[in-house]
């Protein structure tokens, strides 16, 4: 055991004893050192006294060589009891005279001269010292001095020393004793106190110890040092708390927001994952250390180089936050859209030196469709990808049902998006519910029914055996959506074209979309309300439409449409006064294309406006040739008919605007023809069209006039001029029918309105004579000409134009007419009046 | 006389003062001589101021002259300088401090001392009646030792004071009353 290890009482008391030990002896050394020292100073100084005293009364005696008195001299030496002897030299050294105490041992030798001085031997001193005659050196004295007495007065020296030394130890340890504790007991209990509390970890103990002067000041500041110690610890669990609840909190929200967190250090190249980031990406959830290269490795191939050059972006500062929309693999395998924000941390040169931010799942809300809450498209290829995938591996079969309604556009048009909206809610439940009912849910390839257009449904419908599935699901659907819909409280009745593609092996997603799509779209054409399998004639045929539309993209631009006209007949006057503007296709392979193969195909593309911007200018060119070669008053006209596609355009003003410019047209002499469903698409924006086309002096038709909604209500509000009654009610015209009731009542209205009306598809006398019973304007129709080229109709007008009248000799005067057009066709035409060409108009 | 002196001298005890031949015993004496005017204090101013010399006068007609002069002429005493003056008369007197006078020529000394009584010259001499005629110190033989006698008085009477310590090793003092004082 070291000392230090020793309490500090001991310590001190061993402090104090030692000191004042070695006080003592100190002190009792240098006393008797110091009294040695004096002693024989003092009796070197006593002895040269002497010494000179006896030189002095000697002197003379050594001059004058009587050793008598200087041996009577020096026997003065018997009253010094501490001289031994004493001896006189001459100059030569030789012993002069001498001197024995009787008291001393009798045999001691007498010293020989030696050099002045006192030379200490043992238990004597001898002193030598020089004799002197007035300054002259007339010998040498030594006095040899007994230092028995001296030594024994050092030894009695030396037992009090002892004495004292052995009282003040004594002594000195009582008080030892005293001063230690009074020192060392504050420090002691201070120390057991700092114990207590080193162990028990409980600082609101404090010493209570009375101590003044330096302890004291210890014992308070312990304690000032202990409250300090204690608010700071109290601070600290409040700190430590308050940290852990915000903590808490923190990780609730993030934990109720459904979001995952991360932390990416750019530093140390390390980025923290939170436990939610890894469920959500369908790991264990735990939170862990991760390099940023695990995070990249997960998001899609397509997405990962966008979401890097989005990061980079804010860390360069180029964006405000790091936000970004993509796609990561779920550990299923499939991908989950994920929405991550991130804010760059800086340090003072604006360098980003670490980035954090949240991850959240917006799958659902990526892939639902927001009106319906159904599955979207994006959703529904994604389903049809991993359901490719399954059957191709399992060899399962599945379907895609593509599902458009069939008067969907009426009803929005009609009743408002919103009743439209609710429709399509409705629509969705039934899809659902007609797939619960019958499909089995369980299988590797999931049911889905999503919306993946305005009023496009698709089903992909899982685990069927073979063909009959589907069509048992499509039955149902359209039996489901049979039943009436209550809108806008109304009843309405709504059918719906389903096209149907079962999988094959090599079938893309689109693929099977297309295919499906096509199939509604022959389901759509052969009828509505019903349902159609894709099959590889419909491929055939949807090539076909795909090679057309290009087509005749490059037939625009390589002009081989051709303006074909069929006249217009004045029944007031008898003759023709205008003609309605057809196009026709001189394909350079396939020869004549009828209208009907490509003008629906165009409608469904940009096509028709360059299609129509085509038509306008060549129909407007062409009539302006012919009024200035043949003025009429009034002039000839042109219809030229107008798609919905183009009324919704707003380039048409444009067009017609250009068209007339550039043929030097009279605005008057343009009518343009459009139907009645063409109109209906925005009331409010085609009404405001047809003003500013009305504010040109442009005349309006409204085509195929019964077909329709024939709705009264924009009879009255939209300014049409003229109104075509539609070729079926003129097919079947004969005297007293019905149809003749219909012709009769839309004339009526047509005239009540201030219309003038047209009727097309005239075939006969009959139907003619009645037209012109029934006071109709116009008529048109294979009765006077089929449509022709430019150049035939010409020559046709050119004749009339001649006899100024038409109708002078009735059948004769057209079978005439038309004698000079391909009698086969004329005889084709009459002998089969509601031929192909009708669908055409 | 001298003989037995010698004699004496020759065959006495040893010591330092032992005088074996007439030579020693006065180069003895000599030493004696130089050692009385170290014990001898003259009275203020009679020693020649100016002149650094103590003078020991000695007639020059005096057989131990030679020996006497050997031994101590030009030896320091305190700041002065032992001289041995020879006189060729008692005229000369003036310059001496001192003054010997041998056995042999005690036949003038009478007359010198009567001159020169109450002088401050310290006479030495041999003669038996040397104190007696008014001398102040004589030799004399003891135990074949050179002792000597002092003549206080006549050394009061010249104002010389003689040392205590010369007084102690005086084998007789004779005070100034004439009577004698054997130690």
């Amino acid at each position: 055991m070291h000392i230090r290890d020793f309490s500090i009482r001991f310590k001190l008391a061993i402090l104090i004893l030692t000191a004042s030990v070695l006080a003592v002896v100190l002190a009792s050394v240098g006393f008797g050192v110091y009294e040695r020292q004096s002693y024989r100073a003092s009796a070197v100084r006593e002895l040269t006294a002497l010494a000179d005293t006896l030189g002095a009364n000697t002197a003379a005696s050594l001059v004058f060589s009587d050793q008598g008195t200087a041996k009577t001299m020096l026997g003065a030496l018997a009253t010094e009891p501490n001289i031994i002897a004493a001896c006189l030299y001459d100059n030569q050294g030789r012993v002069f005279a001498e001197y024995r105490s009787h008291s001393s041992t009798p045999n001691i030798g007498l010293p020989a001269r030696r050099r002045d001085g006192a030379y200490f031997d043992g238990a004597s001193l001898t002193l030598f010292r020089g004799v002197l005659l007035n300054g002259e050196r007339t010998g040498s004295i030594a006095l040899i001095f007994d230092l028995r007495d001296f030594r024994s007065r050092i030894f009695e020296y030396v037992k009090i020393a002892l004495l004292v030394l052995l009282v003040s130890v004594f002594a000195t340890f009582m008080v030892s004793l005293r001063l230690a504790r009074f020192i060392g007991d504050p420090l002691v209990q201070l120390a057991a106190v700092a114990r207590h509390i080193s162990s028990d970890k409980d600082y609101s103990v404090r010493a209570h110890i009375r101590a003044g002067g330096e302890t004291g000041l210890l014992v308070d500041s312990f304690n000032n040092m202990l409250s300090r110690i204690e608010s700071r610890e109290q601070a600290l669990t409040e700190a430590l708390k308050s940290f852990q609840e915000s903590e808490e909190r923190y990780a609730l929200a993030a934990r109720g927001a459904n979001d995952g967190l991360w932390d990416w250090n750019f530093t140390t190249r390390k980025i923290y994952f939170s436990p939610r980031w890894n469920h959500m990406l369908g790991y264990p959830e735990s939170e862990h250390w991760s390099v940023p290269e695990e995070w990249f490795s997960h998001i899609h191939a397509d997405d990962r180089a966008r979401v890097q050059d989005e990061i980079a972006a804010h860390c360069e500062n180029k964006t405000p936050e790091f936000v970004s929309e993509y796609r990561m693999r779920h550990q299923s395998g499939g991908y989950i859209w994920t929405l991550s924000r991130g804010i760059a941390i800086r340090d003072a040169n604006g360098q980003a030196i670490r980035m954090a931010g949240s991850q959240t799942d917006v799958t659902e809300g990526k892939t639902a469709d927001p009106l319906t809450g159904i599955p979207n498209r994006l959703y529904f290829v994604d389903r049809l990808e991993s359901a490719i995938e399954t059957a191709s591996r399992q060899e399962l079969h599945f379907a895609v049902l593509f599902i458009d309604l069939d008067q969907f556009k009426l009803v929005n048009d009609n009743l408002g998006h919103a009743a439209g909206d609710e429709l399509l809610i409705d629509v969705a439940g039934r899809l659902r519910a007609s797939i619960r009912a019958s499909v089995r849910q369980s299988g590797p390839v999931q049911s889905v029914v999503a919306r993946i257009g305005g009023d496009e449904f698709a089903i992909l419908l899982g685990s069927i055996q073979h063909e009959g599935d589907a069509s048992t699901v499509a039955t149902r659907i359209l039996e489901r959506l049979g039943e009436p819909f209550h809108l806008e409280g109304r009843r309405m009745f709504i059918t719906a074209s389903i096209g149907i593609a079962l999988n094959c092996p090599s079938c893309t997603p689109e693929d099977l979309l297309r295919d499906a799509d096509t199939a509604m779209y022959h389901a759509k054409t052969n009828g509505k309300a019903r349902y159609e399998f894709f099959n590889e004639g419909l491929r055939v045929q949807a090539v076909t439409r795909f090679e057309t539309e290009t087509g005749l993209r490059k037939a625009i631009d390589e002009q081989q449409l051709v303006v074909y006209f069929q006249p217009i007949v004045s029944l007031a006057e008898d003759r023709i006064c205008g003609f309605e503007a057809l196009v026709r296709w001189m394909h350079p392979e396939r020869g004549l294309i009828p209208p009907d193969e490509f003008i629906p195909i165009a409608e469904n593309s940009d096509l028709i406006i360059l299609l129509g911007r085509w038509m306008l200018r060549e129909s407007c060119r062409q009539m302006a040739e012919w009024q200035r070669n043949f003025p009429l008053n009034p002039p000839l006209t042109i219809s030229v008919n107008v798609s919905a596609r183009q009324l919704s355009d707003s380039r048409l003003m444009e067009d017609v605007d250009l068209a007339l410019a550039k043929s030097g047209l009279n605005h008057e002499a343009l009518a343009l023809e459009m139907t009645e469903s063409s109109i209906m698409g925005d009331a409010e924006q085609t009404l405001a069209t047809l003003n500013r086309l009305k504010n040109m002096n442009i005349r309006l038709e409204i085509d195929d006039f019964g077909t329709g909604y024939s709705s009264l209500s924009y009879l009255q509000r939209l300014p049409f001029d003229i109104l075509k009654i539609d070729r079926s009610f003129v097919s079947r015209l004969s005297a007293g029918n019905s149809s003749m009731n219909i012709v009769k009542a839309i004339l009526e209205l047509g005239h009540s309105f201030g219309m003038d009306v047209i009727a097309e598809g005239v075939e006969t006398e009959e139907q003619l004579s009645i037209l012109r019973q029934l006071g109709c304007n116009y008529i048109q129709g294979y009765l006077f000409s089929k449509p022709v080229a430019a150049d035939a109709a010409e020559q046709l007008f050119r004749k009339t134009y001649a006899s100024g009248l038409l109708f002078s000799s009735s059948l004769p005067a057209t079978v005439g007419l038309i004698e000079n057009q391909d009698s086969t066709e004329v005889l084709a035409a009459i002998g089969n009046p509601s031929g192909a060409e009708h669908a055409a108009e | 006389m001298v003989f037995l002196c010698l004699f004496a001298l020759v065959s006495g005890a040893p010591g330092i003062a032992r005088a074996q031949t007439a030579a020693d015993e006065y180069r003895i004496k000599s030493a004696f001589l130089y050692h009385f005017a170290q014990l001898v204090e003259w009275p203020p101013g009679t020693l020649n101021s100016g002149n650094a010399s103590l003078n020991l006068c000695i007639f020059d007609d005096e057989p131990r002259l030679a020996d006497l002069r050997s031994t101590i002429d030009g030896k320091p005493i305190g700041l002065r300088v032992f001289h041995v003056v020879l006189l060729s008369s008692s005229q000369e007197l003036q310059s001496c401090n001192m003054l010997f006078f041998s056995r042999d020529e005690a036949r003038r000394q009478g007359a010198i001392l009567k001159r020169l009584r109450g002088q401050p010259v310290l006479t030495v001499g041999e003669s038996a009646d040397f104190l007696p005629n008014g001398g102040m110190i004589r030799f004399h033989i003891e135990e074949n030792k050179i002792r000597f006698d002092i003549n206080l008085g006549a050394a009061d009477a010249s104002h010389l004071k003689i040392s205590s310590q010369l007084l102690l090793l005086a084998s007789v003092v004779i005070r100034s009353n004439g009577t004698g004082l054997e130690r």
